[in-house]
């Protein structure tokens, strides 16, 4: 159990705007306000299906807070299956180039652990369609974003905006030759992602079904992601969300002891 | 005025019984069971049944959300259902049991509880408090590991980053060793173990632990005056020519610890340092613990192909460790205090070891396969691969096997006289 556990929720928390639009840059910075929600709380429910239908089931609680411009909290409590019930994951992230600080409490050794997620043992992540990589949001000056096209997926008006790592170690890192992105034309709000593998064959598809809307906040409340190579998929769904202030010592090792 | 004492008295008791049902109780209920089976393969000493479990552990936890408070009952049973009939040692089956009342800035709690302190994993020189199984099949068995005691504990919170700890185990227990009496070959001693279930001729152990958890560095600072669940053992008689028993004696002990955290690069290093003064700091007495400083350093790193890894290692020097005093059978001095040495695990002045832990999951982590190595500047390299499979999101099979390269250690007193072993456990978890 010393793997790092982490919420496939994080992604929906943090995947990087990676898009431009009207000009790509003004098209990133609206689809940051819309997802920059100062306070929320939810419960996550991850379905793995296989190919020949086999389903697991993760599901946890998650809170985040925008401490200011400079810092974010995270805490995730997972609830199943029994086997990481009472695990917790609490996460300090830094918006002005410091490293993430990461305590994990594992209830079978009673003890919080400081992790790096880059330690974290890579890989998927508890199974998922997504990696411990797709976790970390992307350092966007170490990306490149190229408007491709404007057109009308699903009845949806879209901006499509390819991004991919500046040099080969970042291209590396991520995981990706490159990855396209939608964002509907009326908000910028990004609602689909396509992952291209090292040989820009397309390996998984980031679809979001819904959405919580909240004043000028759009946050998803249901993803799919699907490895079309193998037909696995993961579907996150977000319930009892709240928008109401959650207070900092939420976001220290007594909380992520205590609940 | 007594049918107004009636009147308020009722009062009191409908408003005390509609009061507590206003309460919100969260109920929680977790439940593990599972089989196991150890199969001995020392090539010494051919195969063998070890032992087989049928084992349950039930938990009961309510939250009290109106009033911030927690209780906790579990339980632990087994029994052997194939071989000898063996069960559970009754003082065995209360795990935690404790009520916890917290407020802004403390948390106040009471009952049968596991502490845990430091930040290493394995052989953490802070974990002083409870006793624990010694002689274990697998050393990372954790259904048999450390056995909680009856404390006090008041924790309180100045900042968002800091924990100042009390805690007070008014009685605890003797280490679990293993269950015959062991018989000295060369000076025809027995060594006796203590049926003793609880240590009431050496009551009270504080333990003061501070905790910070910064930005770039955890800190923990420890001291600790506490009953030793290790024995020392009387000698009072070294002769290779007549027998004695040889009973087994526990003592205080102080430590004084600091330990530290923090990332370096993409790996995160932990070092855990403790001076640990026991009743013999002269070390004369063969039989006795020597005061010791132990230096654990823990790294955790990821390896390519998405290999986790974890190294530990330690170190221990023991003051004045061959003080003792051989009175005037040299020879039956020499071999007790070999076996009583490595009993306590102080072999040497100066000890190192070096534990590596590697873990990678397939098959989308249904399949977690690991392996725990030990090397103890000998021979004698220890490793324990693991496999572990999950077949539903509630149950799983485990596999692995102890194994240590070399024969079995000649020492009479060592504490797993079947060594190599294999295991294979289904587990049901709720």
């Amino acid at each position: 159990m010393k793997k790092i556990l982490f919420a496939l929720i994080f992604l929906a928390l943090a995947t990087a705007p990676l898009s431009a639009g009207k000009t790509v840059e003004e098209i990133l910075a609206e689809f940051d306000k819309t997802i920059s929600v100062p306070s929320l709380q939810g419960t996550f429910t991850v379905k793995l299906i296989s190919k020949n239908g086999d389903t697991r089931e993760i599901k946890a609680r998650a809170y985040q807070k925008l401490v200011d411009n400079k810092q974010n909290n995270r805490l995730f409590i997972f609830d199943f299956p029994p086997r990481v019930r009472g695990t917790g994951l609490l996460v300090h992230s830094f918006l002005d180039g410091r490293d993430n600080n990461m305590w994990i409490y594992l209830p079978t050794v009673k003890r919080v652990k400081r992790i790096a997620l880059e330690s974290s043992g890579g890989g998927y992540f508890m199974g998922s369609d997504f990696t411990y990589r797709d976790l970390i949001a992307n350092d966007l000056n170490n990306m490149k974003f190229e408007l491709l096209d404007e057109k009308t997926m699903n009845g949806i008006e879209s901006y499509v905006i390819k991004c991919w790592g500046k040099n080969q170690t970042v291209i590396k890192d991520l995981g990706y030759s490159y990855m396209i992105s939608y964002y509907k034309k009326e908000n910028s709000v990004m609602y689909r992602r396509e992952f291209f593998d090292s040989d820009s064959k397309l390996l998984k598809v980031y679809q979001v079904d819904n959405f919580h809307v909240s004043g000028r906040y759009h946050y998803p409340t249901k993803i799919t992601m699907t490895n079309v190579q193998t037909e696995h998929k993961s579907i996150i769904e977000v319930t009892e969300i709240s928008t109401k202030d959650i207070p900092e010592r939420y976001f220290t090792t007594r909380y992520l002891t205590d609940k | 005025m007594q049918s107004r004492f009636k009147t308020y008295l009722f009062i009191n008791l409908l408003s005390l019984f509609f009061g507590s049902t206003c309460f919100a109780v969260e109920h929680g209920f977790k439940f593990i069971s599972f089989v196991d089976y150890y199969g001995g393969i020392e090539y010494s000493e051919g195969y063998e049944n070890l032992r087989s479990r049928l084992f349950f552990r039930p938990e009961y936890s309510a939250n009290f959300d109106n009033s911030n408070s927690e209780l906790v009952i579990s339980t632990n049973l087994w029994a052997q259902p194939v071989g000898d009939p063996n069960f559970i040692d009754p003082y065995d089956i209360p795990n935690e049991a404790y009520f916890s009342k917290k407020t802004e800035l403390f948390d106040i709690t009471v009952g049968q509880k596991l502490v845990t302190y430091g930040f290493a994993d394995i052989y953490g020189p802070f974990n002083a408090p409870h006793s624990s199984h010694q002689a274990l099949l697998s050393l990372d068995d954790q259904f048999e590991g450390r056995r909680p005691d009856p404390l006090f504990q008041l924790r309180f919170y100045p900042t968002l980053e800091d924990i100042l700890e009390f805690t007070y185990i008014p009685v605890t227990r003797p280490d679990k060793e293993q269950p015959d009496d062991v018989y000295l070959s060369e000076t025809q001693d027995t060594v006796i173990w203590s049926n003793d279930p609880y240590l009431t001729d050496n009551l009270h152990s504080f333990f003061l632990n501070y905790k910070r958890y910064g930005e770039n560095f955890d800190i923990q600072l420890l001291y600790g005056w506490y009953t030793e669940h290790t024995p020392d053992f009387i000698v009072n008689n070294i002769s290779s020519s007549d027998s004695y028993d040889i009973k087994p004696e526990y003592h205080h002990k102080h430590t004084i610890g600091a330990a530290y955290a923090t990332r370096v690069g993409n790996t995160t290093l932990s070092q855990d340092f403790a001076l640990n003064i026991t009743k013999d700091f002269s070390g004369k007495d063969l039989a006795a613990q020597d005061s010791d400083i132990t230096v654990n350093t823990q790294i955790l790193a990821n390896l390519p192909w998405d290999i986790l890894s974890q190294y530990t290692i330690v170190y221990c020097y023991f003051f004045n460790h061959d003080e003792y005093d051989r009175q005037s059978d040299s020879r039956a001095a020499e071999y007790l205090a070999e076996q009583f040495h490595d009993f306590h695990n102080q072999p040497y002045q100066h000890i190192l070891f070096f534990v590596g832990h590697f873990e990678k999951s397939f098959l989308r982590e249904k399949l977690k396969a690991q392996l725990n190595m030990g090397f103890f500047f000998s021979p004698n390299i220890y490793v324990a691969p693991r496999l572990a499979y999950s077949i539903t999101d509630t149950s799983r099979l485990e596999t692995g096997i102890e194994y240590t390269f070399g024969k079995p250690k000649d020492i009479d007193l060592r504490r797993n006289p079947s060594n190599d072993n294999f295991f294979i456990r289904f587990i049901m978890q709720y």
